[in-house]
């Protein structure tokens, strides 16, 4: 790794392709990437902290991404989280949670786009890149 | 016309006859012919008992009438035979007094009590029968019989004898008997005939008319006795033969009225009106049953074909339901392999980069370009299966536009011009989307450049959106089949752009059309019925 270490992404999404191809996209531009299959983990990875930024997959086996976002007691700073879905949120559910989360993307997410979110996110944790 | 009433006696209408049941596809029964059948059959039934019963009293009309000529038979006999004494006793008397014409005049007065009668006493002795003796003026004392009279005076030598003679241009009836003990003397009466009817008002036959013949047949020349008249006697006619003497006689008699009654008489027809009726009213009752079951036969099928097309819809429903689910299921499941290709591709890319050819650099935008392709259209399929029930609120439109118009903003080369200061209900999300695609169909129309104009405004009670641009315009025999899934006139579209619009629009009670507008490419018109106003 040659780039400098511009915070952790959490990168949890049940779908290994998926997770590991965005693993790679966030790791080329320089983030520390942990991955969880599923909501448990998650959770796990979450609470043993270290984590500036959640890319968060809603529909996961054993917990799901929005059951992960009622439970979490992170030690602070809390984490930005950014959910990414291949499903419509209903608009009863944004609301509910209301400034918990910086952003929804709807599946499949343009890479670029992708990292312009971690980027915004980074900064709403105070984990303000290297750029 | 109201029909209520028939309809409530069970009748099957022309209308209906017609129309047939409103929706199915069964043509509608024919009427049974039952009712007809029925009365046909009572009818003839009613016909054959009248001709039985008819028969009937007939025959016993018959037997009365017989049994009628029978007893006038017995007392014409009797009657004859009183002449018969009464004659041989005025001969006896006169002959004995000389052959006195005053003693006969004095004896004959009962045989007389025609004053035309004429009572004469012959002695046959001689030569020829002569008149010895006469009451009366159809003959005279000393005349020599003619010879007709001559027979019956011959004939009457034993037993009573009786004929028709011509007597001085007269027709007369002669009846004549001879003394037993002096076959010489007779004595004869002769009663001018007329065809004029005796009356017989009063009296046991008085119900029967009654013609005598001094013949075998009933030969109108022959006519001895009428109570009827010239002319033959009515049907039906009963005869009898009468003897006189050694003469053949006949007695024909006919009813004035039905002998067994009028009642009787008339029961055949009584019989046959009423079953006529009975057959009516049968006929009647069995027809209204027939249309009655008729009438509930069509609605039976009227109202199956409604069950029949009401499954055969909601199996319909049921199965665009089902497609709408697998679609959005199979939608959303292509969404994780889309987005590991894109990123797949992308870390190509990266990786790549400072050494990519141009062939490799157009294969791979080329897959980029496809598989984001794809994306859209599993976002359109998505879009398109969605079950939606609007949530209304105010939309602003002029803001809604612009913030249309930023997500999509006008191509290089577009103008838009934008005149929507209008208020309205509708679902701000489903509206965007549908304004969306309205407008990104719009700038594909004009991709050389050109213009776009979208407007909104306030009539009839409705909303009416229309976006219209510079573009080449549309096939009008392609029209309203834009609206349609998959239906797509250009290139490397998904086909559900406007369909997605078409449902939005419709899930808000409204409609869309597509025509060519006042800029020569296509306008599209929505129209969104509910509250608003100008802003």
């Amino acid at each position: 790794m040659t780039t400098p270490r511009r915070g952790t992404v959490l990168v949890a999404d049940d779908d290994r392709s998926v997770r590991e191809s965005v693993a790679e996209i966030l790791e080329s531009d320089g983030y520390r990437v942990v991955e969880a299959t599923d909501g448990e983990e998650a959770l796990e990875r979450l609470h043993s902290g270290e984590v500036d930024a959640v890319l968060l997959d809603i529909k996961m086996p054993r917990r799901d991404g929005l059951s992960v976002l009622d439970v979490m007691s992170p030690p602070p700073p809390p984490p930005s989280v950014v959910l990414v879905t291949a499903y419509d949120v209903e608009p009863e559910v944004k609301r509910r949670l209301g400034g918990r989360v910086i952003r929804i993307l709807r599946k499949p997410v343009p890479p670029m786009l992708l990292l312009d979110v971690v980027d915004d996110a980074m900064r709403a944790a105070g984990t303000a890149g290297g750029a | 016309m109201d029909q209520g009433w028939w309809r409530l006696l069970g009748g099957a209408t022309a209308v209906d006859a017609q129309a047939g049941p409103t929706t199915g596809t069964k043509s509608t029964p024919r009427i049974p012919w039952w009712g007809s059948a029925v009365f046909v059959v009572v009818a003839a039934l009613a016909i054959v008992t009248w001709t039985v019963t008819e028969q009937g009293v007939n025959n016993q009309s018959t037997a009365l009438l017989k049994n009628n000529a029978a007893q006038i038979e017995l007392l014409l006999q009797s009657a004859l035979n009183t002449v018969q004494g009464e004659l041989r006793s005025v001969a006896f008397i006169t002959a004995n007094a000389g052959n006195s014409s005053t003693v006969l005049a004095q004896q004959s007065a009962g045989l007389r009590a025609q004053p035309a009668v004429t009572v004469a006493v012959v002695d046959s002795s001689g030569p020829a029968p002569r008149i010895v003796a006469v009451a009366g003026s159809a003959l005279t004392v000393g005349e020599t019989l003619s010879p007709a009279l001559a027979a019956v005076v011959r004939n009457g030598a034993t037993a009573m004898a009786g004929d028709i003679v011509q007597l001085g241009g007269q027709r007369m009836a002669a009846l004549s008997a001879s003394l037993t003990v002096s076959p010489n003397v007779a004595a004869i009466e002769l009663t001018p005939l007329t065809t004029k009817a005796v009356p017989n008002r009063t009296g046991p036959y008085s119900k029967v008319y009654v013609n005598l013949y001094a013949s075998p047949k009933p030969d109108a020349s022959e006519l001895f006795l009428t109570t009827y008249g010239p002319g033959p006697l009515p049907m039906p006619v009963a005869t009898s033969p009468l003897k006189v003497g050694a003469l053949n006689w006949l007695i024909a008699v006919s009813p004035k009225d039905p002998l067994i009654g009028g009642a009787a008489a008339a029961a055949p027809w009584l019989i046959l009106g009423i079953v006529l009726l009975v057959a009516l009213l049968l006929g009647v009752f069995v027809e209204l049953l027939a249309r009655r079951q008729h009438y509930a036969r069509a609605l039976v099928e009227e109202r199956t074909a409604e069950l029949v097309q009401a499954q055969r819809t909601l199996v319909r429903q049921e199965r665009l339901a089902a497609i709408g689910e697998m679609a959005s299921v199979v939608s959303h499941e292509l969404r994780n392999p889309l987005s590991a290709v894109i990123n797949d591709l992308f870390l190509v890319r990266r990786r790549a980069e400072p050494e990519l050819n141009e062939g490799s650099e157009r294969h791979l935008a080329n897959a980029e370009r496809e598989v984001y392709r794809a994306a859209r259209l599993s976002e359109d399929l998505l879009a398109y299966a969605r079950e939606r029930e609007p949530q209304l609120a105010e939309v602003d439109l002029e803001a809604l536009v612009a913030e249309v118009l930023e997500n999509s903003p006008a191509p290089p080369g577009v103008s838009v011009t934008v005149d929507a200061a209008v208020r309205f209900q509708a679902d701000p999300a489903l509206l965007t989307q549908v304004l969306e695609n309205v407008v990104t169909n719009a700038y594909q129309a004009i991709s050389d450049g050109g213009t776009v104009q979208l407007s909104g405004r306030r009539e009839d009670g409705s909303t009416v959106i229309v976006v219209e641009d510079s573009g080449a315009g549309i096939d009008p025999e392609v029209g309203q089949r834009l609206f349609e899934p998959f239906f797509t006139t250009k290139e490397g579209g998904t086909g559900l752009g406007l369909a997605i619009v078409h449902r939005l629009v419709d899930a808000h009670g409204g409609e869309a059309t597509i025509d060519n507008g006042q800029l020569g490419g296509a306008r599209i018109s929505i129209r969104i019925p509910g509250q608003g106003r100008a802003s």
